[in-house]
């Protein structure tokens, strides 16, 4: 008699790893948090465990990266962490009216697209985050 | 070229402050710093090998003022193509200031032109390598409202000219218009492109019209259009915006950037959830390809972040021609220290699983342990360690990566150290 082998696909997985979070967590689990207040059109990321966080886009040359020694400037866009893990800007480039692409650049190695944006653009063959700043 | 930079420099450098009671309350000056290291090896057989390495030393030295606007750049690289020590980056500007003003610099390493899209730009950044410019500009601006540049600069033996146009807000209305030429220094023929943007306001609706075309043979033109401020569903925590866009590019046109594809004509309508005072967004896209079925397609993704400290993010795409893919990450972080994330990735009959665990001991310092494998077939196993910090004007990191088909180790370091003293 042969043993019975029984596969289980990850999407189950993942789908009961899932429920078990909401189940253990209750309601709270399916109401959207807060949103902290910034400038630059709010943009935030929720990011625990992240040492540093840089927010770049068409607006500060990614950081450098297209300036004359196609460098990151780890100053560049720094972002500062609350207690609960959400990384803000502290000073508002404040860019003119016009469509820019950006993304974050998470422990200074890491591109992240802006998961609160539902628009997105590609910058480098990376997946970015279109902001559009009407007049 | 350098001899009229140098003259103006040292004119700038040797006129007084034109308001100057005391020069420091009109000059600001600065001076930074970047250093930069990096290293990467692999192993083969059971011996690491060195793959590369490079350092890199630059230094900075700004002055500004109302009137002028001095930066100079000099750099030390050295990795698998060592280039001298020398000046990398230079721009002196002077400034008429009020309103209305007037401008004029030199420049050298910057003034590369980038001409942004509705969605992806008509002339990316990096099209031209920075350091390989030089020339000069004139500025205007303040005359109601409109500013302008125009900069010619030589790469090569071949001639940039860039001009660009920004109005004010005219009530209804606001243009942008830009205009860029290459003039091959070899005689051929030119490379021209006119940019014309619109962004329009009609209370109601916002439309944004971009209208590009060269100059040439038929079929060198391209219009993108969208209609914005569509809401249907507009209340305190968030808003739905529906967007009906068009992209219809000429069987010629070209650019450098990835705005168009030539004889492309696509049609979209999105529908986007935008969150204004919760952790929530999402967004429902429709493209049809009016030539062929490459881009014809429907996409969804949606991405909360509960309360509890769990995020969701969901998405998924159908395409035309069969193609289809998906992909579920559900995270959870307790605070700022550490958090967890699980995602399954599907494309067409693939799986691969993928668990990411972020953890940072301190605030500055961090490491991430990613561990994945293809649920489909063969197990392909990856892993990857990475440790990195962000301290003070310093960044770090230290990379390995294993990957078990091939076992392949590899071990990656950089650092780089930037400092800016006003």
């Amino acid at each position: 008699m042969h043993p019975r082998v029984m596969r289980i696909s990850p999407g189950v997985v993942s789908h009961a790893l899932a429920i078990l979070l909401i189940v253990a967590t209750g309601c709270s689990a399916l109401t959207p948090a807060g949103r902290p207040s910034n400038g630059l059109s709010g943009i935030v990321l929720w990011m625990p465990g992240a040492s540093g966080v840089q927010l770049l886009g068409d607006w500060n040359e990614w950081g450098g990266l297209e300036a004359a020694g196609g460098l990151i400037h780890p100053g560049a866009g720094r972002m500062t962490c609350d207690s609960d893990g959400f990384w803000t800007l502290q000073e508002d480039p404040d860019p003119e009216p016009g469509r820019y692409r950006y993304a974050f650049l998470v422990d200074g190695w890491r591109w992240v697209a802006d998961p609160c944006n539902p628009e997105s653009a590609e910058y480098d063959g990376r997946g970015v985050s279109l902001l559009v700043i009407s007049d | 070229m350098r001899s009229l930079s140098a003259a103006l420099l040292l004119a700038i450098l040797a006129s007084p402050p034109c308001s100057g009671d005391d020069p420091a309350e009109v000059w600001t000056t600065g001076a930074g710093c970047l250093l930069s290291t990096a290293a990467w090896s692999h192993w083969q057989g059971d011996r690491p090998l060195v793959d590369s390495t490079m350092a890199d030393a630059a230094l900075t030295a700004t002055a500004l003022s109302p009137f002028a606007d001095l930066l100079v750049t000099a750099s030390v690289t050295a990795d698998g193509d060592p280039r001298p020590a020398g000046l990398r980056r230079l721009r002196a500007a002077l400034r008429w200031p009020g309103t209305p003003w007037i401008g004029a610099g030199v420049h050298v390493g910057e003034g590369a032109p980038f001409v942004a899209g509705l969605h992806e730009p008509l002339i990316e950044s990096g099209w031209i390598a920075p350091d390989s410019l030089r020339g000069m500009s004139l500025s205007a601006g303040g005359f109601l409202g409109f500013s302008g540049t125009h900069a010619m600069a030589m790469q090569g033996s071949d001639t940039l000219v860039s001009s660009r146009v920004r109005s004010a807000w005219l009530g209804f209305a606001g243009l942008d218009y830009s205009r860029t030429a290459r003039y091959p220094g070899s005689g051929g023929p030119e490379t021209l492109l006119n940019v014309l943007m619109i962004r329009s306001d009609f209370r109601y609706v916002k439309p944004w019209v971009l209208v590009a075309g060269a100059e040439g043979e038929p079929g060198r033109w391209a219009v993108e259009a969208e209609l914005r401020g569509i809401r249907p569903f507009d209340v305190a925590w968030g808003r739905v915006d529906v967007v009906p866009g068009m992209s219809f590019a000429g069987d010629s046109f070209s650019s450098p950037g990835t705005a168009f594809t030539p004889g492309r004509r696509v049609l979209t309508l999105s529908a986007l959830l935008r969150p204004e005072r919760t952790m929530i967004a999402g967004a429902v896209v429709g493209s049809l390809d009016l030539e062929g079925d490459s881009l014809t397609f429907v996409s969804m993704r949606l991405h909360m972040l509960s309360e509890a400290g769990l995020s969701y993010d969901v998405s998924g795409i159908l395409r035309e021609n069969g193609g289809r893919g998906a992909s579920l990450c559900v995270g959870t972080g307790s605070s700022a220290a550490s958090s967890a994330f699980l995602e399954a990735d599907l494309v067409d009959d693939s799986v691969r699983v993928t668990g990411t665990v972020l953890h940072a001991p301190r605030p500055d310092v961090g490491a991430t342990l990613s561990v994945s494998g293809d649920a489909s077939g063969s197990l392909d196993p990856a892993c990857a360690l990475d440790a990195s910090m962000l301290v003070g004007p310093a960044s770090g990191h230290v990379g390995i990566e294993w990957r078990g088909g091939d076992v392949l180790l590899t071990v990656g370091i950089g650092g780089v150290l930037g400092c800016i003293r006003e």
